[in-house]
C-alpha cells in the first residue's frame, strides 16, 4: 500500500493511480454494457445513453452523499467551497449506487425506455466497475482491516502491507472479488430471470456483501457513532427492495403468508445487525462468532429480499415461457 | 450512425474527465493521512 501515488499534475487537477484506476474500471464497465445490451437486442443508442446518464449520476451521487455525510467535518476542515470541487476527492459507495439508478431511472423516465431492462443490463458492468474501482484502493492507504500478526498469513492477497509496512487484511480485494463474483452471477441472470431481476440480485448482493465486509475495515470509513455509513446505507437499499418486491406481489394476489414472514422477520434481523456491531465494539465475544452470527443473519435477511414464495417461481416460468415463444 | 458516433465521442471524454475527477475516494486534502476515523465522522 502507499500514499496517494500522483502520476501528474494538471493545474488543479491531480491525475493519480487510483483516478486512472477508477476510468479504466468505467471502460470496461461500458465495455462489458455495450456487448450484454447488443445480447440482449436493444439498441446501441439507447444503452450508449444511459451509460451518459448512470456515469454522472453516479459521481455526482457518491460526491452528494460523502459531502451530506461529513458536511461538519468538511465545514470545519476544508470550507463549503469544498464541495464542488470534485477534483478534490471524496466519495461514497452508497451514494455512487444510488445516483447511478437515479440517472438511469431520469433517463428511462424521459427517453420511455423500459427502466427495468435498462437496469439489468447495466447491473453486471456497474459490479465489474466496483471491482476495478476496489482494487485501484491497492494504490491508497484505504480498504485496509484487521491487522494480521500471524506470518502464515501475510501474503498477498489476503493481506497487504501498509503504509508503514504492518501487514493488514487486504479488505479490499475481498471486495474486489466479491463485485466479479456478483458481475458474473448478473450476467447470468440477464438471461435467465424476469426484467428487474438481474438488478435487483445486484443491488441486494452488493448491499448484503458490504454489511459484512465493511464491518471489516479500519480505514477512514464513514460511520455515525459505531455503525458504519455504508452499512446503513445498505440497509436502507436492502428495505426499499423488500418494500417494492413485497408492495407488487401484495398488489398482484393479496398478501401470502412468506409476505408476511418476510416483511414481519426484517426489522428484528436488522435490529440484530445492530447489536452485533455494537458487541465487535464493546463485548469481550470472540469477534470469529460474531462474525459467523453475522453471516447466518445476512444470508437469512438476503432470502427475505430475493426470495419472493412460489409465484415468483411461476411468474419467471411464464416469462420465460413468453420469451420462448 | 451519426448521432452514435458523437456519443461514444461524449462518453470517452466522460471517462477521460474520471480520471481526474475522481482522484481520490477521500479528500485529497487530508493527504492520505489516515485520519482517526472521529475527523471523518459524519456526528463529530
Amino acid at each position: 500500500m502507499h500514499e496517494q501515488i500522483v502520476l501528474a499534475e494538471l493545474g488543479p487537477f491531480l491525475l493519480t493511480a487510483y483516478g486512472v484506476c477508477i476510468a479504466a474500471g468505467a471502460l470496461l464497465a461500458a465495455l462489458l454494457t455495450i456487448w450484454l445490451g447488443k445480447r440482449r437486442k436493444l439498441r446501441l443508442r439507447s444503452v450508449l445513453d444511459g451509460l451518459l446518464c448512470g456515469i454522472p449520476g453516479a459521481l455526482l451521487g457518491a460526491r452528494i452523499l460523502y459531502c451530506a455525510v461529513t458536511i461538519e467535518s468538511i465545514s470545519v476542515n476544508l470550507g463549503l467551497e469544498f464541495i464542488p470541487k470534485l477534483w478534490e476527492g471524496g466519495y461514497t459507495l452508497f451514494g455512487g449506487v444510488w445516483g447511478g439508478l437515479a440517472g438511469i431511472a431520469l433517463y428511462a423516465r424521459f427517453s420511455g425506455q423500459k427502466l427495468s431492462v435498462l437496469l439489468d443490463v447495466m447491473a453486471p458492468g456497474a459490479a465489474l466497475f466496483l471491482a476495478v474501482a476496489r482494487l485501484g484502493e491497492y494504490f491508497t492507504t484505504q480498504g485496509l482491516g484487521f491487522y494480521i500478526f500471524d506470518e502464515a498469513f501475510q501474503w498477498f492477497p489476503f493481506a497487504v502491507q501498509d503504509a508503514y509496512g504492518y501487514w493488514m487484511a487486504s479488505v479490499f480485494v475481498y471486495e474486489a472479488l466479491a463485485a466479479l463474483l456478483i458481475a458474473a452471477l448478473c450476467a447470468v441472470l440477464l438471461f435467465r430471470e424476469k426484467p428487474g431481476g438481474a438488478a435487483g440480485w445486484f443491488l441486494a448482493l452488493l448491499s448484503l456483501s458490504q454489511i459484512l465486509l465493511d464491518s471489516w475495515r479500519h480505514d477512514g470509513y464513514l460511520r455515525f457513532g459505531f455503525v458504519h455509513v455504508n452499512q446503513l446505507a445498505a440497509v436502507a437499499t436492502l428495505t426499499v427492495l423488500l418494500i417494492l418486491d413485497v408492495a407488487r406481489r401484495v398488489k398482484q394476489s393479496g398478501w401470502s403468508a412468506w409476505a408476511i414472514i418476510r416483511s414481519a422477520l426484517f426489522v428484528p434481523l436488522v435490529g440484530l445487525l445492530i447489536l452485533i456491531e455494537f458487541g465487535l465494539d464493546k463485548s469481550g465475544i470472540d469477534n470469529i462468532i460474531l462474525y459467523a452470527v453475522m453471516a447466518a443473519v445476512l444470508i437469512v435477511m438476503g432470502v427475505t429480499v430475493l426470495h419472493g414464495g412460489r409465484r415468483r417461481q411461476t411468474a419467471v416460468a411464464g416469462s420465460r415461457a413468453e420469451h420462448n415463444g | 450512425m451519426r448521432s452514435v458516433i458523437v456519443r461514444i465521442i461524449i462518453l470517452a471524454v466522460v471517462l477521460l474527465m474520471l480520471t481526474v475527477l475522481a482522484p481520490s475516494s477521500t479528500p485529497v486534502a487530508y493527504g492520505e493521512c489516515r485520519l482517526p476515523a472521529a475527523a471523518v465522522d459524519g456526528m463529530v
